[in-house]
């Protein structure tokens, strides 16, 4: 099994490619490279304060619909990108997030900022039980555990009738007047959304952070060196299910609604559909796959109904042509070069892990 | 001298084979101690015993006198018994400060904090660690663009970074030039004068071997076929039948 060193590494080149390459493929940026992203974020920020102002409402609820995906898309990313699992059941954690407001309202008529506020607490419990299970596997097993609860919770949601309302989901005034108004929800959208990134931004840089991405990087290296790899990858789960949670509580005040198809497969791929368009190595990457999705369906479907297709021939394009995905491009112009060698090397490694040479 | 590890009867049996067939051993503190022996004789799988990759079939493995028998590998290493694998075994989008970051967080029980400053703060031990294994220069570089050797002795400063008390480093030497190797064997010196670590290698390199322990075990077939110093070892008829092919070293 184990293939001795000697082969095919000594025909490498050595020392070439060994200076100079600095962070091409890791998560660090030069000081002027976050210089410029900062700024460019300052912009970011003014044009969409300013946008809730002057744009039309039919653009500040495709904004609104954004930012709550964007949230739903950064969370996800923290268990797929940062954690590298590959989770396919997000949903749930969406789903429950929105349904602890529908289903309070409903039942108890509970006021909406208790609700919204228990949403993602309820949601990282669910995401805690479910990471106790699902986290016991490992790579497609995984995936597909992932896929079968939310699979399970969607059609509890579809069948318990008197409790959910079923396939008709919840209606009604479930959110405050004050959010009724698009301009205000989008303001407050805009607010939550912004400290929810800036939340999950803050753990990427941690310590834990930086620890999940070892994990992802090399399992075996991690546990020999005395990571718990299980409560690390647990704490990730249940920390993307709170923020997964809170962007379902989101998503009441855009629609004041909640369906059952918020908890299906098609919801729980639409998050990874934004971190592959929009890149899962850079922070922001899956809010802008989240844009570009909400702009392009807006657009799309209005045209044909065969968005799926488009969608499905546009997901080809990118996994081919800008694996990083469009947050990829970004980086590479903003203080990151790329090593090539670097990039062969990581591909070598994934082949030995593949092969099972790895530990 | 108190045995700092001691391992007792471990056995592995993968299906009907016995890879590691009731092997004892016994390191001092501060000890130097190669495991040598022909490829398949069970060097790596008794490491990955030791450091609970894999469970052994039976037997035991203490270390500074805690059992540390069926343990999962993280708790192996808190109680101080870190290997290095055979395979080069990196993190290759980390930084090489991230990569040692990484084990120091972990040894420290930070590795669950939120506060970006708890690994700042480690910044300086990075730095001692990473000069002692000569890549201070290298410390922004990706752990994947190194070179072999680099990539190597990134591996011990991260192994270094849990803080162990016995090193096991799995042929360390294996598919480096001259150059390389001779840079291993000084930096091998060094861990055991300058931080006391106790060592113990597999190595198929006899100059290494000899260079560097205070005694080898030979192991062939996955038993014990001899232990003693170097030169008792190069002169035993047994080891030189099996192991060496009749060549004297
Ligand atoms: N995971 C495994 N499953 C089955 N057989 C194994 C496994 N790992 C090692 N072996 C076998 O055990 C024997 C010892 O291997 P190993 O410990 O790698 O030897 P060494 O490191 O001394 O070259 C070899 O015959 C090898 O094929
Ligand atoms: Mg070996």
């Amino acid at each position: 099994m184990t293939v001795p060193w000697g082969g095919e590494l000594a025909e490498e080149p050595v020392g070439d490619n060994s200076r100079g390459h600095s962070a091409a493929e890791s998560e660090w940026v030069s000081p002027r490279g976050r210089r410029q992203q900062i700024a460019w974020l300052i912009v970011l920020v003014v044009l969409l304060l300013l946008g809730g102002r002057t744009l039309g409402v039919t653009n500040v609820e495709i904004l609104i619909d954004s930012m709550q995906f964007a949230v739903f898309a950064c969370a996800t990313n923290l268990v797929i990108g940062y954690g590298g699992l590959v989770s396919f059941g997000q949903a749930v954690f969406y789903g429950i997030g929105a349904y602890t407001i529908g289903l309070t309202w409903m039942h108890m008529r509970l006021d909406f900022w208790i609700a919204f506020g228990a949403a993602p607490i309820v949601a990282g419990i669910a995401a805690l039980l479910v990471g106790l299970i699902v986290l016991r596997t490992r790579g497609l097993y995984f995936a597909l555990l992932t896929l079968a609860f939310a699979q399970l919770c969607y059609t509890v949601t579809l069948l318990q009738t008197g409790f959910t309302n079923g396939s008709t989901g919840i209606f009604g005034s479930l959110i405050p007047s004050l959010l009724v108004n698009p301009r205000n929800a989008y303001y407050f959208v805009f607010g939550i959304s912004a400290v929810a990134l800036l939340a999950m931004w803050f753990v990427i840089r941690s310590p834990f952070g930086l620890t999940l991405k070892a994990i992802r990087e090399n399992r075996g290296r991690a546990e020999a060196i005395g990571i718990n790899v299980f409560r690390h990858q647990l704490a990730a789960f249940v920390i993307s299910g709170f923020f997964c949670g809170l962007a379902g509580g989101l998503f009441v005040i855009y629609d004041n609604a909640t369906y059952p198809h918020l908890l299906d497969w098609i919801t729980s791929g639409f998050p990874v559909f934004m971190l592959v368009i929009g890149g899962m190595a850079l922070f922001l990457g899956p809010a802008l796959g989240a844009l570009v999705y909400t702009v392009a369906y807006t657009e799309i479907s209005q045209r044909t109904q065969q968005w799926e297709l488009i969608f499905g021939i546009v997901l080809v394009i990118v996994a081919l042509f800008a694996p990083e995905g469009l947050g990829g491009l970004v980086a590479a112009r903003t203080g990151r070069r790329r090593s090539w060698h670097a990039l062969l090397r990581v591909a070598r490694d994934r082949y030995d892990v593949l092969r099972g040479d790895r530990v | 001298m108190n045995p700092l590890l001691v391992v007792d009867d471990i056995t592995k049996k993968f299906g009907g084979f016995l890879a590691v067939d009731g092997v004892s051993l016994s390191v001092d503190a501060g000890e130097i101690h190669a495991v040598i022996g022909p490829n398949g004789a069970g060097k790596s799988t008794l490491f990955k015993l030791l450091t609970g990759v894999y469970t052994p079939t039976r037997g035991t493995v203490e270390v500074s006198g805690t059992a540390v028998t069926g343990m999962r590998p993280h708790g192996v290493a808190r109680a101080g018994l870190v290997q290095v694998f055979q395979t080069s075994s990196i993190f290759p989008r980390l930084t090489v400060e991230e990569s040692v970051a990484t084990s120091l967080l972990a040894t420290s029980g930070m590795s669950m904090s939120l506060r970006r400053r708890d690994w700042v703060r480690l910044r300086d031990e990075v730095a001692s660690l990473l000069g002692d294994v000569g890549l201070l220069d290298e410390a922004r570089s990706i752990a994947a663009a190194l070179s072999h050797g680099d990539q190597r002795a990134l591996e011990v400063a991260v192994a270094l970074g849990c803080r162990p008390s016995v090193l096991l480093l799995d042929e360390p030497t294996a598919g480096m030039s001259p150059f390389e190797t001779e840079r291993m064997v000084a930096l091998i010196k060094t861990l055991r004068e300058v931080r006391g670590v106790t060592i113990v290698l597999s190595e198929h390199d006899m100059d290494v071997v000899f260079g560097l322990s205070d005694r080898v075990t030979v192991m062939h077939h996955g038993q014990v076929l001899r232990v003693g110093s170097p030169v008792e070892v190069a002169n035993d008829e047994q080891v030189i039948a099996v192991y060496l092919g009749g060549e004297r070293v």
